[in-house]
């Protein structure tokens, strides 16, 4: 008996210091302790993490990848007088909407408005984005069909896993500035993350300075986005899109499900690629074929869930130009603002609100 | 990825030993003071509660083929003939390897049969199902089939009640992945009142074995499984040269055996928490001298079930020498062909049984008395076994026969000499293969290290058992839960 009872003690033990670490660091952010940012360098971490701010009182709230990041909320919160967060984060795809706005509407008041911009991509599948929301716990859960127990049950167990355990030693080292692994994925795409969404600068001459130019050391990373680099970037991503993904659409769908439900207003638009970017994707093939199919499956739906829709695929469709785009797959503000004015043609407020016409 | 969590009590989840096994455990010893009835019931409910998690619609094949062994056994012992022997015989005969040839088999003959038909414009001569194979179906089947055989040859009596049976069939710790149980060193165990063993040195040996079976798998296997499974899906494997091929179906032969011997290791812990003995179904293969000698180590409760009602059925030994050998190939045949309805499987099978063969008729021409003895020096007969094993092992993990012909001409260095590999792989997946190597070679068996009931040990196992845990994030199902 005492052999039993010095096992069970020895691996009791254990098990609950790794449990008291991963509690109170918390680094998923899944336990009511937040002494520390978590570990994900993912950006749909960041946005969970301001929507989910107390002092975070959404009423229109954003939702799309970088696309839609310039939309900013000064001039959405001009054109519509509503406090705006905007959760777009890269490469996000429907299964990433729907589970911010499930959250949304578990743990916070839900939002008066959604906007929500659509790209054409996101609904190949999943996986070749990269599947963020399953690196958020928080998030996850929203697309599995599992009850409170079983939640329950994964944070739980979560508590004396390894993954998690290495996960929080990270945390605690970053809090210590020590720097454990400098070239850890994470960090680097931290780091590109933040860079990307800096506030623009000069991006039209960031664009065009030649990869060779660039000064030594640069760290600001809008300068290796070529138009090459984003070519053939976009060329991968489309590479194989023969049929939108039912599991993203049906995503999509529950979106639209849960906003009716909740009287939530959405205005959809398809996001704006540089027509130079569509004309090399227009040769690869998939990209006018899965345009067509998005704009048609937007088009059948907009009956039964009553949403505003927008063609924002080229930028003369919201008014916009080919000049103001930070690179061939991204709008800049101004050319964002346009859109938001397109998307507001009425709002009392717009002649006060940039950009002016 | 709309779907539940994978809801399937694997020995190696949060679920089986958090929930379940404390669970089964305490209400099992609480009912062992009572009557056996109900402690064998709640052993009965309780495996078929573990089945119905990864199938719950398979359970009913489960009870139905239990029902039926039930119903037939005590007439097959009753019978006052031979033949009315036999006719209540191929009831059961007819329930158990119907079954499995249905799920495990018809498919594979249709897709042949269409394959055969198509020369001739006749490429749908047999419907293609869509049928799952039900989890365990080959363990289970084998395991009745002893029981209603042992009744023919008269070697065991009709079970006591129908309980007795189902528990037999169904008890969990080995019902998905064996060992293979027989009803005659089994049954008695489960009249047997638990209260008269010593508890404390069963709880004892059954953590032993659980925690050590619990740490190859996820510790061993699992580890070399997350090295060597991207090279070896879909068509990834056509880029090895020799040394990736050697280096990945060597980590496939350690993974295996750590995953399987890990299984087995984890069902006789079980079995001992439960006071029920479970024999044993590995004693260090990898150092066998011989291919007979490696049969008598690997998969044993499987070797000892083919040569008792399949082999010596068949003739054995007795009806001179052509027909041993041949009952030996097609003893081997259909064992490989147990394992999956593939080509691959049967070629496997065909492969260890032409070296069985070899095997034999060289062990007649006694070199040890000749100038040739050097050759069974056991350094160099562990080393042949082994390679001619991992050959065979590349069949067994192979999707299709073109699959392991790519890797045999790899691994006999006909698509070049792949030296990028070396870092390819990384130096975790050589440290591996190396304590894999040295685990497999050199270190005791876990039936041949004695436990004792000393502090240390209880720490050592804590602490390896909590490392366990702490690893359990990733489910990964056992190699054999496929067979």
């Amino acid at each position: 008996m005492r052999f039993i009872i010095v096992f069970l003690a020895t691996a009791i033990l254990l098990l609950g210091a790794t449990a008291a670490v991963n509690y109170f660091v918390n680094p998923y952010a899944i336990y009511p302790p937040r002494w520390f940012m978590p570990a994900s360098a993912n950006d749909l971490e960041r946005a969970l993490r301001e929507l989910e701010a107390p002092e975070a009182r959404p009423v229109l709230v954003t939702l799309g990848s970088s696309r839609s990041s310039r939309l900013r909320p000064q001039d959405l919160e001009c054109y519509t007088g509503l406090t705006n967060i905007n959760a777009a984060y890269a490469g996000a795809t429907p299964e990433g909407y729907f589970a911010l706005v499930a959250y949304l509407v578990e743990h916070k008041t839900p939002p008066k408005m959604l906007i929500v911009g659509v790209d054409i991509e996101a609904f190949q599948i999943a996986a070749k984005f990269g599947d963020k929301v399953t690196n958020v716990p928080r998030l996850k859960r929203y697309l599995e069909d599992t009850n409170v127990l079983q939640e329950q049950w994964q944070d739980g167990t979560n508590l004396v896993s390894w993954a998690q355990l290495s996960d929080a030693l990270r945390v605690l080292a970053r809090a210590q500035n020590i720097n454990l692994n400098p070239t850890a994925p994470l960090d680097r795409a931290w780091n590109k993350m933040v860079n990307a969404l800096a506030p623009k600068q000069n991006a039209n001459n960031a664009v065009r300075i030649p990869k060779a130019q660039r000064p030594a050391k640069q760290v600001d990373n809008r300068a290796e986005i070529t138009p090459a680099l984003v070519i053939q970037h976009y060329q991968s991503r489309f590479s194989g899109y023969t049929s939108l993904s039912t599991e993203q659409q049906t995503y999509f769908e529950d979106l639209l499900k849960l906003a009716r439900a909740r009287n939530i207003k959405v205005k959809l638009f398809i996001t704006t690629l540089h027509p130079d970017l569509i004309k090399v994707l227009d040769k690869q093939g998939f990209y006018p074929k899965r345009y067509a199919d998005v704009r048609a499956w937007l088009a059948k739906l907009q009956p039964t869930y009553g949403f505003d829709f927008y063609d924002f695929a080229t930028p003369d469709k919201f008014g916009g130009n080919t000049q103001d785009f930070f690179n061939l797959s991204h709008i800049d503000e101004i050319n964002s603002a346009r859109a938001i004015r397109a998307m507001f043609p009425d709002a009392a407020r717009a002649a006060q609100c940039a950009p002016q016409p | 990825m709309r779907a539940a969590t994978l809801a399937r009590m694997l020995f190696n989840s949060y679920e089986f030993i958090f929930l379940f096994l404390p669970i089964v455990l305490a209400v099992y010893w609480g009912l062992a003071t009572r009557q056996r009835n109900w402690r064998l019931l709640w052993l009965t409910l309780a495996s078929y509660y573990f089945y119905a998690f990864w199938n719950y619609q398979f359970l009913a094949l489960i009870i139905a083929s239990t029902l039926i062994d039930y119903w037939v056994g005590p007439k097959i012992y009753a019978a006052q003939n031979k033949r009315a022997r036999q006719l209540w015989l191929s009831v059961s005969l007819l329930s158990n390897l119907g079954g499995l040839a249905f799920f495990k088999y018809y498919n594979f003959t249709a897709a042949q049969l269409n394959g055969f038909g198509a020369i001739f414009g006749l490429a749908h001569l047999a419907p293609v199902l869509n049928v799952a194979l039900p989890i365990g179906i080959s363990f289970t089947a084998f395991e009745s089939l002893s029981y209603t055989i042992d009744l023919y040859r008269g070697q065991v009596k009709p079970a006591r009640d129908f309980l007795a049976l189902a528990c037999f069939v169904s008890v969990f710790p080995r019902m998905i992945a064996g060992p293979i149980i027989r009803y005659a060193p089994f049954a008695p165990q489960l009249e047997r009142d638990p209260r008269t063993r010593p508890h404390a040195d069963d709880a004892m040996t059954g953590i032993y074995f659980f925690v050590v079976g619990l740490a190859k798998k996820v510790l061993v296997a699992d580890i070399i499984a997350g090295y060597i499974n991207p090279l070896l899906a879909g068509n990834a494997y056509l880029q090895l040269g020799l040394i990736g091929s050697w280096g990945v179906m060597l980590g496939y032969t350690f993974q295996l055996y750590f995953d399987f011997s890990g299984y087995s290791d984890m069902a006789v812990g079980l079995g001992k928490m439960l006071g029920l003995d479970l024999p044993r179904n590995f004693n260090s293969p990898y150092q066998a001298v011989s291919i007979i000698d490696f049969w008598r180590r690997w998969h044993m409760t499987l070797s000892s079930w083919l040569r008792d009602y399949l082999y010596i059925p068949l003739g054995g030994s007795r009806r001179g020498e052509f027909a041993t050998l041949r009952n030996l190939m097609l003893t081997m045949a259909l064992g490989g062909l147990w394992h999956g309805a593939n080509w691959t499987f049967l070629i496997w099978g065909v492969y260890h049984g032409v070296w069985l063969v070899l095997n034999h008729q060289t062990a007649k021409l006694h070199l040890e008395t000749t100038r040739l003895k050097f050759v069974l020096h056991p350094a160099l007969t562990r080393a042949t076994t082994f390679i001619l094993v991992v050959f065979g092992w590349t069949l067994f993990r192979s999707e299709t026969i073109s699959m392991a012909w790519y890797l045999w001409r790899a691994m006999l260095g006909l698509h070049g000499v792949d030296w990028g590999a070396l870092r390819a792989l990384g130096y975790g997946f050589w440290a591996m293969l190396a304590i894999g190597f040295a685990l497999s070679m050199f270190a005791p068996d876990t039936w041949d290290f004695k436990i004792t009931p000393r502090a240390r040990y209880a720490v050592a196992l804590g602490l390896l058992g909590a490392v366990c845990v702490l690893m359990l994030g990733q489910r990964s199902p056992f190699l054999y839960f496929q067979f």
